[in-house]
C-alpha cells in the first residue's frame, strides 16, 4: 500500500500585500542592522497610494538557483533558498530570473543578496510595528500532522465526507496520547467500534448525545489524579454541541475543564437523514424546514455556538474549516496548549449529502464560506476576540449559495435575508475583535 | 469480633457522607437536590478540611454529575454521586448507560417522591421509576446501615463478576435528617475491607492500552451483552448475603444481606417492607404479637436485584403476605413492591392471600396505629377475610 | 505515475542541471546520468572572467556540490564525450566506446565559440574563452603578457577584457568589434556608450566599426590587420566574436534543426523524447519568434521545462526574453525586452545625473526597459514585458523609482489584483 507523503512545508515570511503604514522602513532599517546589504526592501510609492513590502518567498524550485552559474544559491532542508556572498560574482542571473523581487542587486559592487530568514529569527518581522510582516511557522504543521492516521480504513461514512477529513486531519495533529470522545452521529463511525473490531487505534469513548463533556470531565480529571498526560479529545457533531448537548458543554467550559472539544459542523442531523439543527444556515432546505408554499427553508439565523462558548471566557475557543487545515492546525495546537481550561474549536465541514452538493463538493464549500464571510475563522482567549483569516473583500455570496440544492430555492429576497444574517455575524464578530485586544500567545505554544 | 469504632451522632446524610470519606473516592461529582444536598456539602467540607483527597466536579446538572462520575469510573478511578427524585430522573440516559457499560459507580438517593404535582417530600417513587435500569439498588432503614451499605456497595459494584453500578437508597428527610448514634468504622479495617476491589482490578480507558468504550454492536453480541449483565445481577444476590458475613467479621455488625427479618421465624403471617418505615412496624408487630397476632417482618435490603428465592422461601408456609409500598405502580394500581412479591410468590405454586398498603407517599405520616392496623389486616386476611387488595393507608 | 524512466543528459551545465532538478521533484528513484565532455566538476563557463580576474576561486565554481552526484540515481560521465545518438535504438555512443540507454534524452550540450573569419597564415594562436580548458592556457600565456587584443565586444569579450584590466592594471587591452557600439542587442546605443566610456577611463582602448582581417606572427607578437587598414601589434589575441550551439556529435542523428536543436515550448525535439535546452535549443521566445537566446535564466528555464516534460509533468516554456545585468566599476546596467524602438513603439527617457531610465511602449504595454547607473529589478521588468502588464499609465513612476514601481505593477498581477 502507498503512503501518504505530506507535501513538505517551510516556515515562512509573509506580507500582508500593501498593508505598510506610509514611509515606514522598519523592517529594512532591521534588516539593516545585520546585514550590509537588507534583503528586504518596501515599496513606498505615494503617488499610487501603495505601501508595502517584498521580499524573498524562498520558492520550491527557485529559479535563482538554477541560474546561478556558481552554484552558490542552494535550496536547503529547511525550505531556506541561501546565497553563498563568497560565491557571489555578481552575474545578475539571479535577478533576472527572480520574477518576484526576491533578489536583491547592490548597486556599488553588483553582487545579489537575498533573504535567508535570519535562520528562522527574522529581525524584519520582529521589527514590523503592524504585524504586516509575519513569520509563519508552517513547518510545525508538518510536525503535527505528523502523526500516523490512528482510523481504521473503510468506515460506513459518505464518500467525500468532510467531517470524516477533519476528523482524521485532527488527530493527526493530535497523535496518539489521546482519548478520542465521539456521541450518536455520522463521525461517531470513526470512533466507535463495529461489533468486537474497533475503528481506531485511540482510546475511544462513545458516549451520549446529552453528556459527552460530562464524560470528557470525569476521564479528564482522574487520568490527571493519576498522572498521565493524555488528553481528552472531542469530537462532536453540531446537533449534539449546540442543541441537546450545549447545557453539559456550557458547564465544562464554566468550569474549565481540561479538555478539547472539536465539533463537526455539517449544519443538520445528517446522520439521521438531514434535519434541521440550530446551527443549520438561514433559509436552508432540511426534511424539517422543508420548501413549499407556506416555507422556504428554515426562517431562524444559526446559533453561534463558537461566540457562545467564547463568552464563557473560555481558555480558548476558535473557528476552523475543513478547507484551512493549516489554520485548523495550528488552532488544535493551541487548544492543546491550554493547561489551565476548557478548548474548544468549531470546525465547518460541510456535509454534501445533506447540503445536495456534489460529492467531490465539501472543501470546495467550505473554501467558499470563508472567502463569502458565511463562515468567519477566528480564535478567542478568554474572551479576546481575532480574525485569523480577514475577509475585506468577501466574495459574493451567490458564489457559495450556487453550489448547493439546500439553498437553491433562494430568491432575491431570501438571499438578501442571509445576506444580512452572514454580514451581521461577520461584523459582530469584528466587534468582539475590537472589544478586547487579542493577547499574543507566548512564545512557547506558537511552535 | 470487635472493631474499634467510634460512635457518633449523625444524621442520614453525614452517615452517607461518612460512607464515601472511608472509602476513598477518585472524584465526587454533585448537583444540589434536596434532601441529599447535605451529603455532598458534607465532602465538600471534607474536601476543603483535606480530609477527602478527591477531584470534586461542580456540575451544571444531574446527568453531568453521573456522566464525570462515569468518566472518572472507566478512567479507573472510583466516584461517587447523590441524588434525589427528579435529579435521577434528568439522569436517566447517563443512568442506563452507566449500568450498560458496566461501570461500577455508587451513588446514593436520598429517596423523594416523584414530581408531579410538586413536592418535595419524602417518598420511594424515585428509585421505582429507575428500578429497570440496570443499577444494583440497595435500600437501607438506618443511618447506621447507610454508611455500612455504601462500603458494601463499592465492594459489589467493583467486584469483576459483578462490575455494576450500585445505588444506595435511604428515605428523605425520615432518614436524610434523623440523627441517630452512628459507629464510624476505622479507616484501615475499611481498606482492608475494600481490598480485593478498586484500582488495576479492571480495564481502563488509557492511552497506553486503548480500548473502545461505549463501542456500536447489533444482534447477537447485544444479546450477549445483555445476557451477561442479567448474570451478573443474579450473582449480586449470592455475593451481597455473602459480604454480609463479611462485613459482620470485620465491624461486628450484619444486616442478613438481601433481606432482613424481624420475628419472622415463627409468624403466620409476615409484612414485606422496605426503608426507614420498617422500624415502624417492628413496633407495631411487637404491639400485635402482645395481642397474641403472630406477625413478622421481612425486609428487603436489596430491590434490584429482586431476592426473589429467599422472599419466596419466606413465605413459604405463611397464612398471609400483607406489603407496604410507598411508591404506586400506575399499570397495576398498587404499589411496586406488591408487584414483585406476588411475583415471587407464585414460586410457591399455591395462593397465599396477599393485600398490598400503600402509605407515606410525599411525606405523609405512617403512624405506629396505621402498621399496626396494616397487620391486623393482613391477619384478618389468613383468617378468610375478603377486602381490596390494595388498601391506602392515608385515605381511610 | 509510470514505471522507472532512464534520463541521459547530455551536458552538465544550467540547463542540464536545472532538468535533474525538474526530474526530482517528482521522480526520486529515476536514473539521471548526466554526459559532460570535459573531465571537470560541473561549472557554468560565465565563471571564466571572474576566475582570471580573480573575484572568486576555482574551488568555488562548482555548480552543485560532490554530494549532489553521490547518490545512487544521479550519476555524472565527466570526459567522456558524446559522439552520436541512435534515435531508434534510443542509445546514446560515447567517445570511450560506451552505449548509453535512455528513455528520456536532454541535449543540454551549450556553446562553442565561433572562429573569426580572418586570414591567419602563420597559425597565430587565437584564444577563445568559452572552456575552462581556454581560461588555463590563457592564464599561462598571460604571463609577462602585457598588450592584449580582443576581438569582439559583447559580454564575453568585455567580460574578458574587464577581467584583464583588473587583473592587472598594466594591461594594454584593445577591443575590436565590427559593430559600432560595444554590448551590442544587450544594451542600447547610449548605455552601450557608457559602458565603454567607463571602460576607456580605466584605460582599454576600442576599435568600434572594423573587425580584424587578417594574422601575422611578428617576432613573439602578433600584428592584427584591421578592416580599416590600421594594424596593431599585441601580445596575444582572444577571439570573443560569437558562439553557436555545440552540435557536432548530432549528425545524421535525424533531429530537425537550424541553427540549434528546434524545439517547441516543451523544449521538445522532432524526435519524441529527445529533448533539448539552453544554448543548443533553437526555441520559442516571448513573443514566439524563434531562435537561440545562450543566457543563464533562460537556460536554466529552459532546462526545467524540459526535466518536468521528461518526468512527465507536462510544463510549457514561457519563451526566451532578452534580458541582460552587467556590472562593472561600479556601475549597474539592467536590460529587459527589446533595446532598440520598434515600428510604432513610444520611447520614453529620463536622464540624469549619470542615470538613465529608458522605457519602448508598444501601446500600453512595456516591450523594452534599460536602467543604467539606478537600481532596477530585471526579473520584475521581464514580468511585465512577458505578461504584458498595462504599465503606460504609470510609465512616469517607472522611470523614477523602477525597482519599487515594477516591483509593485508585477506583484499587483502575480497576486490576482490588477
Amino acid at each position: 500500500m502507498a503512503t501518504l507523503t505530506l507535501p513538505v512545508l517551510h516556515d515562512t515570511l509573509t506580507t500582508e500585500w500593501g498593508a505598510c503604514p506610509p514611509g515606514c522602513r522598519a523592517c529594512v532599517d532591521a534588516c539593516a542592522d545585520h546585514r550590509a546589504v537588507p534583503r528586504i526592501a518596501t515599496l513606498d510609492l505615494p503617488r499610487v497610494s501603495f505601501h508595502g513590502a517584498v521580499v524573498c518567498g524562498q520558492c520550491g524550485e527557485p529559479a535563482c538557483r538554477d541560474a546561478c552559474p556558481t552554484g552558490a544559491i542552494t535550496r536547503e532542508e529547511t525550505g531556506v533558498v541561501r546565497l553563498d556572498e563568497g560565491r557571489c560574482v555578481g552575474c545578475g542571473a539571479c535577478a533576472v530570473a527572480c520574477a518576484w523581487g526576491g533578489i536583491t542587486l547592490d548597486p556599488q559592487s553588483g553582487r545579489a543578496a537575498k533573504c535567508d530568514t535570519c535562520a528562522g529569527r527574522p529581525a524584519c518581522a520582529a521589527a514590523c510595528p503592524t504585524g504586516t510582516l509575519r513569520w509563519v511557522e508552517t513547518s510545525g504543521l508538518l510536525r503535527h500532522f505528523g502523526h500516523p492516521d490512528p482510523f481504521t480504513k473503510g468506515v460506513s461514512l459518505c464518500p467525500g465526507c468532510a467531517a470524516e477529513l477533519g476528523f482524521r486531519m485532527a488527530f493527526r495533529v493530535i497523535g496518539p496520547d489521546a482519548v478520542v470522545f465521539a456521541a450518536p452521529g455520522c463521525a461517531c463511525m470513526l470512533a466507535c467500534g463495529l461489533g468486537t473490531a474497533a475503528t481506531t487505534r485511540l482510546p475511544s469513548v462513545m458516549s451520549l448525545m446529552t453528556n459527552v463533556p460530562s464524560l470528557m470531565t470525569g476521564v479528564a480529571r482522574q487520568l490527571k489524579r493519576s498522572g498521565a498526560r493524555t488528553r481528552c479529545v472531542a469530537f462532536a457533531g453540531d446537533g449534539t454541541t449546540a442543541d441537546v448537548g450545549f447545557q453539559p458543554l456550557s458547564g465544562a467550559a464554566e468550569r474549565g475543564e481540561h479538555i478539547v472539544y472539536i465539533c463537526y459542523d455539517n449544519e443538520g442531523y445528517m446522520n439521521t437523514g438531514v434535519q434541521r439543527s440550530s446551527t443549520t444556515l438561514q433559509g436552508a432546505r432540511t426534511m424539517t424546514t422543508p420548501v413549499g408554499p407556506g416555507r422556504a427553508g428554515k426562517p431562524q439565523a444559526p446559533k453561534d455556538v463558537a461566540v457562545l462558548m467564547a463568552m464563557h471566557a473560555t481558555a480558548y475557543v476558535a473557528t476552523a474549516s475543513v478547507s484551512h487545515p493549516e489554520d485548523f492546525a495550528i488552532k488544535l495546537q493551541r487548544a492543546l496548549a491550554v493547561e489551565d481550561g476548557l478548548a474548544y474549536i468549531h470546525l465547518y465541514a460541510p456535509c454534501h449529502v445533506g447540503w445536495q452538493a456534489p460529492m467531490d463538493s465539501a472543501l470546495e464549500i467550505a473554501r467558499l464560506a470563508v472567502e463569502t464571510r458565511v463562515f468567519p475563522l477566528w480564535e478567542a482567549r478568554r474572551g479576546r476576540f481575532r480574525l485569523t483569516h480577514p475577509i475585506p473583500r468577501p466574495r459574493p455570496l451567490e458564489d457559495f449559495a450556487g453550489l448547493m440544492g439546500r439553498l437553491r430555492h433562494l430568491g432575491p429576497a431570501g438571499l438578501e435575508t442571509l445576506a444580512r444574517t452572514v454580514e451581521e455575524r461577520y461584523r459582530r464578530v469584528e466587534a468582539l475583535c475590537s472589544a478586547l485586544p487579542w493577547e499574543a500567545p507566548g512564545a512557547d505554544d506558537e511552535q | 469480633m470487635t472493631t474499634a469504632t467510634d460512635l457518633r451522632v449523625m444524621d442520614g446524610n453525614k452517615a452517607a457522607a461518612m460512607g464515601v470519606l472511608l472509602c476513598r473516592p477518585d472524584l465526587v461529582a454533585s448537583y444540589p437536590i434536596s434532601p441529599q444536598t447535605p451529603l455532598l456539602e458534607a465532602l465538600y467540607r471534607a474536601s476543603a478540611e483535606g480530609r477527602l483527597d478527591a477531584e470534586t466536579v461542580e456540575v451544571e446538572g444531574e446527568n453531568s454529575a453521573l456522566s464525570a462520575a462515569i468518566g472518572a469510573v472507566a478512567a479507573g478511578g472510583r466516584a461517587f454521586t447523590a441524588t434525589s427524585s427528579m435529579g435521577l430522573m434528568f439522569m436517566y440516559d447517563a443512568y442506563l448507560f452507566a449500568s450498560g457499560q458496566r461501570v461500577p459507580v455508587v451513588m446514593t438517593v436520598a429517596t423523594r417522591e416523584q414530581t408531579a404535582p410538586h413536592t418535595v417530600s419524602s417518598g420511594q417513587q424515585d428509585i421505582m421509576m429507575v428500578k429497570e435500569g440496570g443499577w444494583i439498588q440497595i435500600v437501607t432503614e438506618s443511618c447506621q446501615e447507610i454508611l455500612d451499605s455504601i462500603l458494601v456497595a463499592y465492594r459489589l459494584a467493583e467486584d469483576p463478576r459483578i462490575q455494576l453500578p450500585v445505588n444506595v437508597a435511604y428515605d428523605g428527610y425520615y432518614l436524610s435528617h434523623l440523627s441517630e448514634a452512628v459507629r464510624v468504622p476505622e479507616q484501615a479495617a475499611v481498606d482492608r475491607f475494600l481490598a480485593p476491589v478498586g484500582q488495576g482490578k479492571r480495564p481502563v480507558l488509557s492511552a497506553a492500552a486503548p480500548l473502545t468504550f461505549g463501542a456500536f454492536i447489533t444482534g447477537d453480541l447485544y444479546t450477549e451483552y445483555r445476557y451477561k449483565h442479567c448474570q451478573a445481577m443474579q450473582s449480586a444476590l449470592d455475593l451481597v448475603d455473602a459480604l454480609d458475613g463479611e462485613f459482620l467479621a470485620a465491624f461486628g455488625r450484619e444486616y442478613g444481606g438481601s433481606v432482613e427479618t424481624y420475628r419472622a421465624e415463627d409468624a403466620e403471617i409476615l409484612i414485606v417492607g422496605m426503608g426507614s418505615h420498617c422500624g415502624t412496624l417492628q413496633v407495631a408487630v411487637d404491639a400485635l404479637r402482645a395481642q397474641g397476632v403472630s406477625a413478622g417482618v421481612a425486609r428487603l435490603r436489596m430491590f434490584r436485584p429482586f431476592p426473589r428465592a429467599r422472599l419466596a422461601a419466606l413465605m413459604r408456609g405463611r397464612k398471609a403476605v400483607g406489603v407496604l409500598d410507598r411508591s404506586v405502580c400506575f399499570g397495576w394500581g398498587s404499589g411496586h413492591l406488591f408487584v414483585d412479591v406476588k411475583a415471587a410468590a407464585a414460586d410457591l405454586g399455591g395462593a397465599i392471600p396477599m393485600v398490598n398498603f400503600i402509605g407515606g407517599l410525599a411525606g405523609a405520616d405512617l403512624r405506629r396505629e396505621m402498621l399496626e392496623r396494616a397487620v391486623r389486616v393482613t391477619a384478618a386476611r389468613a383468617r378468610g377475610d375478603q377486602g381490596p387488595e390494595v388498601v391506602w393507608l392515608n385515605l381511610e | 505515475m509510470t514505471a522507472t524512466l532512464r534520463h541521459v543528459i547530455i551536458g552538465a551545465g544550467t540547463a542540464a542541471l536545472a532538468a535533474v532538478e525538474a526530474i526530482r521533484v517528482g521522480r526520486h528513484a529515476d536514473p539521471v546520468t548526466l554526459i559532460s565532455a570535459e573531465a571537470e566538476t560541473p561549472y557554468s563557463p560565465t565563471v571564466l572572467p571572474h576566475l582570471l580576474a580573480g573575484r572568486i576561486a576555482e574551488s568555488r565554481i562548482a555548480l552543485r556540490p560532490p554530494a549532489f552526484f553521490a547518490g545512487a540515481a544521479t550519476r555524472l560521465l565527466a570526459g567522456d564525450p558524446v559522439v552520436g545518438i541512435d534515435a531508434d535504438r534510443r542509445v546514446v555512443r560515447l567517445a570511450g566506446g560506451a552505449q548509453l540507454p535512455w528513455d528520456r534524452l536532454l541535449v543540454a550540450s551549450g556553446s562553442e565559440p565561433v572562429a573569426p573569419a580572418l586570414l591567419n597564415p602563420d597559425g597565430v594562436p587565437l584564444y577563445t574563452f568559452t572552456r575552462l580548458a581556454d581560461l588555463r592556457a590563457l592564464r599561462a600565456r598571460l604571463e609577462g603578457t602585457r598588450t592584449v587584443a580582443v576581438l569582439g565586444a559583447g559580454l564575453i569579450g568585455m567580460e574578458l577584457a574587464e577581467a584583464l584590466v583588473h587583473r592587472s592594471p598594466y594591461a594594454e587591452v584593445t577591443v575590436v568589434e565590427q559593430e559600432p557600439q560595444v554590448l551590442p542587442v544587450a544594451f542600447s546605443r547610449e548605455d552601450a556608450d557608457s559602458v565603454r566610456d567607463l571602460f576607456q577611463s580605466r584605460g582599454v582602448r576600442f576599435r568600434l566599426g572594423c573587425r580584424a582581417v587578417a594574422l601575422e606572427r611578428r617576432g613573439a607578437a602578433a600584428v592584427v590587420t584591421l578592416s580599416d587598414g590600421s594594424a596593431l601589434e599585441v601580445d596575444l589575441v582572444a577571439a570573443c566574436v560569437g558562439v553557436r550551439p555545440r552540435l557536432g556529435f548530432l549528425d545524421r542523428s535525424g533531429i530537425a534543426a537550424r541553427r540549434g536543436l528546434s524545439v517547441d515550448r516543451s523544449m521538445v525535439t522532432s524526435v519524441p523524447g529527445i529533448y533539448a535546452a539552453g544554448d543548443v535549443a533553437e526555441g520559442p521566445s516571448a513573443d514566439g519568434t524563434i531562435g537561440c537566446h545562450a543566457v543563464l535564466p533562460t537556460a536554466a528555464g529552459q532546462g526545467r521545462v524540459a526535466g518536468a516534460n521528461m518526468a512527465e509533468r507536462r510544463v510549457e516554456h514561457e519563451g526566451w526574453l532578452p534580458a541582460n545585468v552587467f556590472s562593472f566599476f561600479g556601475r549597474l546596467l539592467v536590460s529587459a525586452g527589446v533595446t532598440e524602438a520598434g515600428e510604432g513603439h513610444a520611447r520614453l527617457e529620463r536622464v540624469s545625473d549619470g542615470r538613465r531610465g529608458r522605457l519602448l511602449l508598444d501601446g500600453d504595454r512595456l516591450v523594452g526597459a534599460s536602467f543604467a547607473g539606478m537600481p532596477a529589478d530585471p526579473g520584475a521588468l521581464c514580468w511585465l514585458i512577458r505578461e504584458r502588464v498595462p504599465v503606460r499609465a504609470h510609465a512616469d513612476l517607472l522611470l523614477d523609482r523602477p525597482l519599487e514601481a515594477s516591483r509593485w505593477l508585477a506583484a499587483r498581477t502575480q497576486r490576482g489584483a490588477a
